[in-house]
């Protein structure tokens, strides 16, 4: 355990809270309790994760985990004892949150509104779960506090007592809001009375946790504020400056709210600052932005979670305390890195499961960072709930599903049912989505075609099906996708008209996009993302000047595009623009670190500017999202040897030998692949074949194919069986391998006129016929092509047939030599039988 | 704000209670205003307790319509 830098820690959650709103807020001298958390400490952006929906988000924050990991994965989830649905629970949550570890670790943690959080888990200090501050009943009633919103039990007095109903708020709460509301007619506009639940929640949130602060020794706390994001969805269209659209009525009395929700968030702020005293460590975050500018939507999608396309990507990072530097910016940043930073404050270690980083760059003084293979596996009370009120709410629906199928238990009614159903695709709608945020599409691809299969209907589905077989080079297949769209939907519209020009660009129809992306233009001339794509087709056909403007737009309409500012960097470097291609690189990681495209960038461009180091260091970033590519550790380890740094280049070197390598035996059809494929078995390379194709006469050994190679110019998704292991596929098909993995590439050699011989003979066996022309030609001519599509590969070995019956064992030393696997040489000759070699056209 | 106010009761509340927005940083607490709620539990807590020795009685829902009640029934029995 290294030294800690910090005795208490107060984490605060703002949901979508903005620096985009903050700033001039600040600047104005109106959130003087942030200004001072500004000024004494670190600031910066908050990457956000796809998709941006809050209670993923902030249990990625409290773990440092992807949502694949923690489980939660949506705003609702099967409720395993109605049969319908509920809203999502703290009980879901697969793994341990921050203050899980922190209570291993001796460390007394309190917790308030998490989200979600409910019921309370039984930790050291105090828990106030997410389903605390919901006045449920009029003022009335009774508004009895839900069982198992508070640990401990025995506290639950005093936090009924703190609760603040809205029916409580008086016009001295709303007009700061509203100063005109006296001209609300309220028989017919609603919005006084959902402000006032709005304010009158957080502030009873607020009273729990200063509650706590006031009266409690503590060691970690960590409080959730979720009114910005409420003031956001119901107020933003409102804000100035008054959008086309929006009736001058309600933008004159709505106008000032949201900056009104940010003004009394500053001054719970400063009691939360007062309270923790100045020896603590203070961080507030954001789960994600909220559009307050010309980026807001015209409209809200009708779909779940629609509302989450107000949100930008970017949420805030603030932090101030002892050894945090002062008044600077950090770049960077990710929610996922929230919990690795809190523990490295903590002197305590981050777990190699958590996906996220300390960000040392917030300290005077960079700590040691330690590392675990995991907190998961940890022993010890760290106020978990007990094993069987922890759920994961999925099994249990599908083992609700079989009992009811059974017939033990009575089937839900259509209504319940038809929601359940919903709720369940949307779920798994959104981790296919966190899938693809993590670029792992293939792990998305089952799911969405699964839910595409069974909803035809749904267009988002069959959207983001396309996305994904799109990035995972599956042109034919994103097209095919589109088409399903496209039997769905009455209308063209500009994002499909946008994905569409995508995919002609995947097939180099440059011109073809174009019309695409003019048409989209025409619909939608500020849609996100046409304009970068625009520059992309035009870096692309190689006009530079066209593709600059592109950008150069996209910039325009927004400044914090990461892939607009990773575009203009290509541009800069295709003009020999270095430093600028350089400094637009350094925006783009400066606001989504983790895009190792524009870390490459920037390598690329360092090199051009003789620093090798830092580019060194960028290429170091880029292997680290996104490990196992060769090119990149050959590029470094040159980078090394310039560098004279021995240790590292062997390193890089080393890593070239990826475990994911496929390795392809290619050739003409009867050129000896099949025997090829043998020896590779016999060196203990694992093979993929399904044995369709079974031995016969012609191959009695067998023939080791696979049969989805044969459509590999429609369908590439299969290529990650192929991963760490061997597989045919014949020359003509090489050139529709993905460009997404490592290969290595046997090519066999074999006279072209024994080649055909073999064939006919084979064709004679099986009773078939073959070409009634002459194809030594043509075959010639796509040997010679594909001979071309491989000296563009960096690991191909050749291998002379005759010769390697010849010569066995000589052959296999060099075959065992090229796989490096010196070990397998004799397995390899062992395999060769020269009475096999019937078709000879040489002695 | 459960209960709406009508129309004739709201002519009072204008923007004279707070003439800058510089009201909003007025000493904390202060009685009734956002200042409480943003000092939090100790404030809460007196004002509460204030509120109840001055006699205070929560303000009364205003009745629902008859569709909406309707409504909510048919809610309920779904």
């Amino acid at each position: 355990m290294s030294e800690p830098k910090s005795k208490k820690v107060l984490l605060i959650g703002w949901d979508a809270a903005d620096w985009k709103i903050i700033n001039p807020l600040m600047d104005a001298g109106h959130m003087p309790a942030l200004e001072s958390l500004v000024n004494g400490g670190a600031i910066g952006n908050l990457a956000t994760l796809d998709p941006p929906m809050s209670p993923m988000l902030w249990t990625s924050i409290a773990t440092g985990m992807h949502a694949d990991k923690h489980g939660i994965v949506n705003f609702t989830e099967p409720s395993p004892h109605s049969g319908g649905i509920r809203p999502v629970m703290g009980t879901s949550r697969k793994t341990k949150a921050i203050w899980n570890i922190l209570q291993q670790n001796g460390k007394k943690c309190h917790v308030v509104g998490w989200w979600p959080s409910h019921p309370a888990e039984p930790i050291n200090g105090i828990m106030v779960s997410n389903f605390y501050q919901r006045a449920h009943a009029p003022i009335t009633m009774p508004w009895p506090l839900p069982a198992g919103t508070v640990h401990p039990p025995e506290k639950m007095p005093i936090f009924d007592l703190l609760r603040i109903h809205p029916a409580e708020l008086t016009e001295a709460h709303i007009l700061p809001f509203v100063p005109n509301a006296a001209e609300v007619d309220q028989e017919k506009d609603k919005h006084l009375e959902s402000l006032a639940k709005i304010i009158a929640d957080c502030s009873t949130v607020h009273a729990a946790a200063t509650w706590i602060l006031e009266n409690e020794s503590w060691d970690f706390m960590a409080v959730y504020y979720d009114a910005i994001d409420h003031f956001g969805h119901g107020f933003m269209n409102f804000h100035p400056p008054k959008m086309r659209g929006v009736h001058k009525r309600p933008f004159h009395l709505y106008n000032n709210v949201v900056t009104a929700g940010y003004r009394f968030h500053d001054m719970m702020l400063g009691r939360l600052l007062q309270l923790a005293g100045e020896d603590a460590t203070v961080i507030l975050v954001s789960d994600h932005g909220f559009h307050s500018d010309h980026l807001r939507p015209k409209g809200i999608p009708k779909e779940p979670a629609g509302p989450a396309h107000q949100h930008r990507p970017y949420g805030i990072f603030a932090m101030k305390g002892p050894g945090v530097i002062k008044d600077e910016r950090i770049y960077g940043a990710c929610l996922l890195d929230v919990t690795p930073t809190i523990l490295s404050l903590y002197g305590l270690p981050v777990g190699i499961d958590m996906d996220g980083k300390p960000l040392v760059q917030v300290f005077e003084q960079p700590p040691g960072i330690e590392t675990i293979p995991s907190w998961e596996t940890v022993e010890g009370d760290c106020g978990r709930y007990p094993a069987d009120i922890k759920t994961d709410p999925y099994a249990e629906q599908e083992a609700m599903a079989q009992l009811v199928a059974l017939g033990y238990v009575e089937a839900p009614d259509e209504k319940d049912q038809k929601t359940l159903e919903r709720t369940i695709n949307e779920s798994q709608f959104f981790l296919a989505r966190v899938h693809m945020n993590k670029s792992h599409y293939a792990d998305a691809l089952p799911i969405l075609e699964k839910l595409h299969r069974e909803n035809p209907d749904q267009i988002r589905y069959a959207f983001q099906l396309a996305r994904c077989h799109q990035n995972l080079g599956n042109v034919y297949q994103a097209k095919e996708a589109v088409k399903s769209i496209l039997e769905h939907e009455d209308k063209e519209y500009p994002q499909l008209t946008l994905l569409r020009g995508t995919l002609a660009l995947a097939d180099n129809l440059y011109h073809q996009a174009l019309e695409y992306f003019e048409q989209a233009e025409k619909s939608d001339p500020r849609l996100p993302s046409l304009h970068q794509q625009l520059g992309l087709t035009y870096l692309r056909m190689n006009k530079i000047d066209e593709a600059e403007r592109a950008y150069l737009k996209a910039l325009e309409i927004d400044p914090e595009s990461t892939i607009a500012q990773n575009g203009i960097s290509q541009v800069y470097y295709r003009q020999k623009r270095f430093e600028d291609a350089a400094m637009s690189a350094l925006n783009a990681v400066s606001l989504t670190y983790h895009y190792p495209m524009a870390h490459y960038n920037l390598a690329r461009a360092l090199i051009k500017l003789k620093d090798f180091e830092r580019a060194a260091q960028a290429l170091e970033v880029v292997l680290t999202i996104q490990p196992g590519q060769k090119r990149l550790h050959r590029m470094l380890a040159r980078l090394y040897r310039i560098l004279n740094d021995r240790e590292k280049m062997a390193e890089g070197i080393s890593k070239n030998q990826g475990e994911r390598m496929i390795t392809i035996v290619t050739g003409l059809p009867r050129s000896g692949t099949s025997l090829m494929m043998q020896m590779l078995e016999a060196a203990g390379i694992p093979i993929l074949t399904d044995s369709v194709r079974a031995a016969d006469e012609s191959n009695p050994r067998g023939y080791y194919e696979f049969e989805k190679v044969k459509s590999l110019q429609k369908d590439q998704s299969w290529i990650q069986e192929a991963d760490g292991k061997a597989v045919k596929i014949i020359v003509q098909l090489l050139p529709f391998l993905p460009g997404n993995r490592d290969y290595r590439f046997i090519l066999m050699n074999r006279p072209i006129a024994e080649v055909i011989q073999s064939q006919h003979k084979m064709l004679e066996r099986l009773g078939r016929t073959g070409a009634s022309i002459p194809l030594e030609g043509i075959f010639a001519q796509q040997l010679s092509r594909a001979e071309q599509w491989l000296s563009g590969q960096s690991e191909v070995f050749e291998i002379d047939f005759h010769a390697l019956l010849k010569e066995p064992q000589e052959q296999a030393s060099r075959i065992a030599s090229f796989l490096k696997m010196p070990e397998s040489t004799i397995a390899m000759s062992q395999v060769i039988d020269p009475t096999l070699w019937r078709e000879r056209t040489v002695p | 704000m459960s209960r709406p106010l009508k129309p004739e009761e709201q002519p009072k509340l204008t923007t004279q209670h707070y003439e800058s927005y510089e009201d909003f940083y007025r000493d904390i607490p202060i009685e009734g205003s956002l200042g409480i709620l943003a000092y939090g539990a100790s404030a809460v807590l007196a004002w509460k307790k204030k509120r109840q020795e001055n006699g205070w009685v929560p303000p009364m829902p205003v009745p629902e319509k008859p569709r909406e009640k309707k409504l909510k029934k048919d809610a309920e029995n779904e």
